[in-house]
């Protein structure tokens, strides 16, 4: 070990001249943060107060026509919604859409990822491919679907029909069955999301814990139900509840894929605000409808935000 | 990877129901995109015909007429009427709007990160919050906004909604990625002379550059993927891609093998992105709320 | 009769890293033996082949007097008490500790009396309703160690249970450590990288190096009579002062700068190879500084002074730049520049052949 000193070393101290200096952090920071919480509110908080405002009259838009011609109505709006069994339908025939599919979608996803899990090889590369289906267009998708499953020339039947001998099934022509092509439409588009993120909890179990558990002779079924679910859970529930919302709020699906048919069977929430809004042009209403959906999300939207908190405590 | 199973013969089942299981679900969910694809090179008359055929070459002769009449210029009389122009509208849109979107955006996630801001998680959350709203909710007041403002119908309007629909997204993602980045790298900068900007600049931004680009791939193809909105507030010629699609289906006979030689043209892009942000996909589609 | 016997076990990984080459140990019954190495050196893959959680490439494993080579990890008898404690993160820890013996299908009153017989010596009785996540680091490894006594296996294998600890706590569970397992008299094979550790808990240290054993013996035969370079520097705290130094005519070691010159016994140095490097190590409480020289001391300088409380250690600089560390008591109180003279005693040197890193009598 040798000592060399220290005064050789050390080069002569450089002299660095900031430029900017008279930009203060503060003005800055401002500079940074109002130019887009400015564009936010512009398309957020001021349509959101537009639209309570709309929502409280009783206003029909034809085309430019002034909005000066608006009648208060207060909460009439409201409570002739909330009187109104069609609106309550619409609301059922939301549910029985969004709750099958989160379901289906998390089961299904979640089967997946246990699956994909134990490869070791190609886990990356195939998991990649299943997720495509999930960025493209949703109306891409839902075009090509309406292709497939048309009644007679659809390659769907054609599998069920020549295929596996079952009669034809009338995919957007019979009611029970239009529902269920968007909830067949919407898996094959949203599952490889829970299967994301399902894979990305699998993965975050230590695998020592498999291992103590093989130490002490742990069945299967043991390891599955004391290690794996309960550390994967709270993801999947973050996953479902994106699901949930993303669902509800859907609308391209019903729109391009069945129409809202066949009637009105699949007049989603989404659909049923815009044919009041842009169809019948009963623009306060419309809204009225909007905020009640909102007051859902937000509901929603607290749960989400409670999960990712608490997840994000526990990682500390 | 598992070691227990080292000491376990898998049995020979359970080996064939796990590769049957995947191979069932990789045709579950590639099928479609096969079949969309032979739809596109198959001669009007053999996209529909039974029974179907499925291997090019052997059971039917591909062409290539479909893209070259989707690509042509000349269809269905104006020219703003065709798939080049709403491809390049798409593009024009789709790309100014990301680039805007990322660059104020990853200004203000930096401000949130490295400064102190009053209230700065009730901003967040709101700026979260725009990720769950119904775009039919406000749909209607942006209509009339639109209008008042004598936006609709314009490649302005459109690129500004997509652009101020794409910041919340910049703003988390890149937040989270700047909370990863120890502030001692500016710190360090600032303590040998660099004023805040200069060390933004020189040392940060280059840390952050592909973070950057892989949220761009995100925003950009959110705005490439956005129907609701260029549909319903454009009724007229002006469009994107996404209405252009929705209303071929509409006019007269449905030339489904056209349809898909489109709709091919336009997901290649986003196929191949997939692949670039495959391991930023998990933060992209959580909006950066949940990270590996 | 529960001895470990580990011949000849070599580990290759796919990749082709060889993480344990030919390593043979033997841990007699109720014996405590610590594998001792630096991070890297195939201790803890080792370890893992004992316990059945890796598979050996070659070599025969041992326990009792079985040959557990083809057994899985849960039919070897063993307990293994894992780096992050591995609980069961939503189970109690009366559920933790009873998880074995319920796979083990005994009735439900020996389960009970045998956790509450546990817990009590551990002294976790007050914290059997909670999860883990509501433990301390103490108290999880302390649930850790609870499931793994609570089986009686012949055998604990122990995975560097205290480095995740807090270091104040790190002390207290050592002591608690070795006790628990004079009182159980268990055989036990322990993995750790801190020679402090190793020697406060062993009977016997085995160190390894790159997958290759150096040495194994009782703590103090280790720390005194090291077999190996690479022992001689791993041991002892602050590391062993090492010289480069050939033999010279004399006969005489000599450093290559000729600035230092020890002479050695002939019948000694006939043993030892000529013209090619050798190691000469002291260990620092075996420099003896004197403040005032006298002859036959080595003159040095005094260059850094590290006062500890107990001991000061002194960095101190001979001729020919070489710095050697050496341990003092607090009242030799030297300042940094102060002339000293070192002295040694010659049956507490060591040297080595650098080229095959062994050391030389």
């Amino acid at each position: 070990m040798s000592v060399q000193p220290v005064e050789s070393v050390i080069p002569e101290r450089a002299e660095v001249r900031p430029r900017f200096a008279w930009l203060s952090e503060r003005a800055l920071m401002h500079l940074f943060l109002w130019p887009t919480l400015l564009l936010l509110l512009f398309i957020t908080v001021f349509p959101l107060i537009w639209s309570l405002c709309l929502s409280f009259t009783e206003y029909s838009v034809v085309h430019d026509s002034s909005w000066t011609a608006a009648r208060w109505v207060g909460l009439g709006n409201y409570s002739r919604l909330l009187a109104d069994a069609e609106f309550w339908t619409r609301f059922q025939i939301s549910a029985s859409f969004v709750v099958p599919t989160v379901l289906v979608e998390f089961l299904l996803g979640f089967g997946i990822a246990l699956l994909l899990h134990r490869l070791t090889y190609g886990r990356g590369f195939l998991s990649t491919i299943i997720l495509i289906p999930m960025m493209l267009a949703p109306v891409v998708v839902a075009l090509f679907w309406r292709f497939m499953l048309q009644g007679d020339i659809g390659i769907v039947n054609y599998f069920i029909r020549d295929v596996l001998g079952f009669a034809a099934v009338p995919w957007l022509t019979e009611r029970n069955w239009a529902i269920v092509s968007m909830i067949l439409v919407d898996t094959w588009q949203w599952t490889p999301f829970m299967m994301l993120i399902s894979l990305a909890g699998l993965s975050a179990v230590p695998k020592y814990l498999y291992e103590a558990a093989d130490v002490d002779r742990a069945s299967g079924w043991f390891k599955f139900r004391h290690i794996t679910l309960p550390l994967v859970t709270p993801l999947l529930l973050i996953g479902m509840l994106f699901r949930l919302m993303d669902t509800y709020k859907l609308f391209e699906l019903a729109f391009v894929l069945t129409g809202g048919g066949p009637g009105d069977y699949t007049k989603v929430l989404p659909l049923y605000l815009y044919r009041m809004a842009f169809g019948d042009f009963n623009t306060g209403r419309a809204s009225a409808v909007g905020y009640i959906m909102l007051i859902v999300i937000i509901a929603l939207a607290n749960l989400l935000i409670r999960l990712l908190n608490q997840m994000k405590a526990e990682e500390r | 990877m598992n070691n227990p199973s080292q000491f376990k013969a898998s049995s020979v089942a359970g080996r064939i129901v796990f590769w049957l299981l995947i191979a069932l679900t990789l045709f579950f969910f590639l099928f479609p995109l096969y079949w969309m694809f032979l739809s596109s090179i198959k001669q009007p008359g053999d996209v529909t015909s039974l029974p179907p055929r499925f291997i090019p070459f052997v059971q039917f002769k591909p062409t290539l007429a479909n893209y070259a009449a989707v690509l042509s210029t000349s269809a269905m009389g104006s020219r703003q009427n065709t798939f080049p122009w709403a491809l390049l509208n798409s593009v024009l849109v789709g790309g100014t709007a990301t680039v805007v979107a990322v660059i104020l955006g990853t200004l203000t996630a930096y401000a949130f990160s490295r400064f102190r801001v009053k209230g700065e998680s009730d901003l967040l959350f709101f700026i979260l919050s725009t990720r769950m709203l119904p775009p039919v909710v406000v749909l209607v007041p942006i209509f009339l906004m639109f209008t008042n403002l004598g936006l609709p119908n314009t490649f302005a309007g459109i690129t500004l909604l997509y652009i101020i629909s794409g910041l919340p997204f910049v703003v988390w993602m890149m937040k989270g990625f700047f909370d990863e980045i120890p502030r001692e790298y500016e710190d360090a900068a600032m303590v040998d002379g660099y004023s805040r900007l200069e060390a933004v600049w020189k040392i940060v931004f280059p840390e952050a550059f592909p973070a950057m680009l892989a949220t761009a791939v995100f925003v950009l193809i959110t705005a490439w993927n956005e129907f609701v909105f260029v549909t319903l507030l454009n009724k007229q010629s002006w469009g994107t891609v996404p209405p252009f699609l929705y209303q071929i289906i509409g006019y007269g006979r449905t030339e489904w093998s056209r349809m898909a030689a489109a709709a091919i043209i336009y997901i290649t892009p986003i196929v191949v992105f997939t692949f670039v942000v495959r391991n930023h996909l998990l933060r992209g589609v959580t909006f950066g709320a949940v990270r590996r | 009769m529960a001895e470990i016997r580990i011949q000849n076990l070599v580990k290759v990984f796919p990749g082709g890293t060889r993480a344990v080459d030919g390593v043979s140990i033997h841990v007699a019954d109720g014996e405590f033996l610590v594998l001792l190495g630096p991070s890297g050196c195939g201790k803890t893959t080792t370890l893992r082949c004992v316990a059945g959680l890796e598979r050996q490439t070659r070599g025969d494993i041992h326990i009792g007097d079985r040959l557990v080579n083809a057994l899985p990890p849960a039919d070897r008898d063993i307990a293994f008490v894992f780096q992050f404690y591995a609980l069961y993160p939503h189970l109690s820890v009366y559920d933790n500790i009873a998880f074995p013996l319920k796979a083990a299908q005994l009735p439900k009153s020996e389960v009970d009396q045998r956790v509450h017989h546990v817990a009590e010596m551990l002294k976790i009785n007050h914290l059997l309703n909670r999860r883990p996540k509501r433990l301390s680091s103490g108290e999880q490894q302390r649930v850790a160690l609870g499931r793994a006594i609570v089986r009686r296996p012949q055998v604990f294998l122990l995975d560097e249970p205290l480095t995740n600890m807090d270091s104040s706590l790190r002390a207290d569970m050592r002591v608690e450590l070795k006790h628990l397992q004079q009182e159980l008299g268990t055989t036990t094979l322990y993995v750790t990288h801190d020679q402090t550790e190793a020697m406060a808990l062993g009977h016997k240290i085995a160190v390894m190096d790159a997958g290759k054993l150096q040495q194994v013996g009782a703590p103090l035969e280790v720390y005194n009579h090291p077999a190996t370079l690479f022992v001689a520097g791993f041991i002892g705290s602050p590391p062993m002062n090492l010289l480069d130094v050939t033999l010279a005519a004399g006969p005489a070691l000599v450093d290559p700068d000729g600035a230092f010159r020890l002479p050695v016994g002939a019948a000694l140095a006939e043993k030892w190879p000529t013209l090619v490097p050798l190691k000469l190590g002291v260990r620092s409480e075996d420099l003896h500084i004197a403040a005032d020289p006298s002859a036959g001391d080595m003159p040095a300088e005094v260059y850094v002074v590290e006062p500890l409380g107990d001991e000061t250690i002194y960095s101190l600089r001979f001729a020919g730049s070489h710095v050697m560390l050496a341990k003092a008591p607090p009242a030799l109180d030297l300042k940094v520049g102060d002339k000293v003279g070192v002295s040694f005693d010659r049956s507490r040197l060591h040297v080595f052949d650098v080229q095959t890193g062994k050391a030389l009598r």
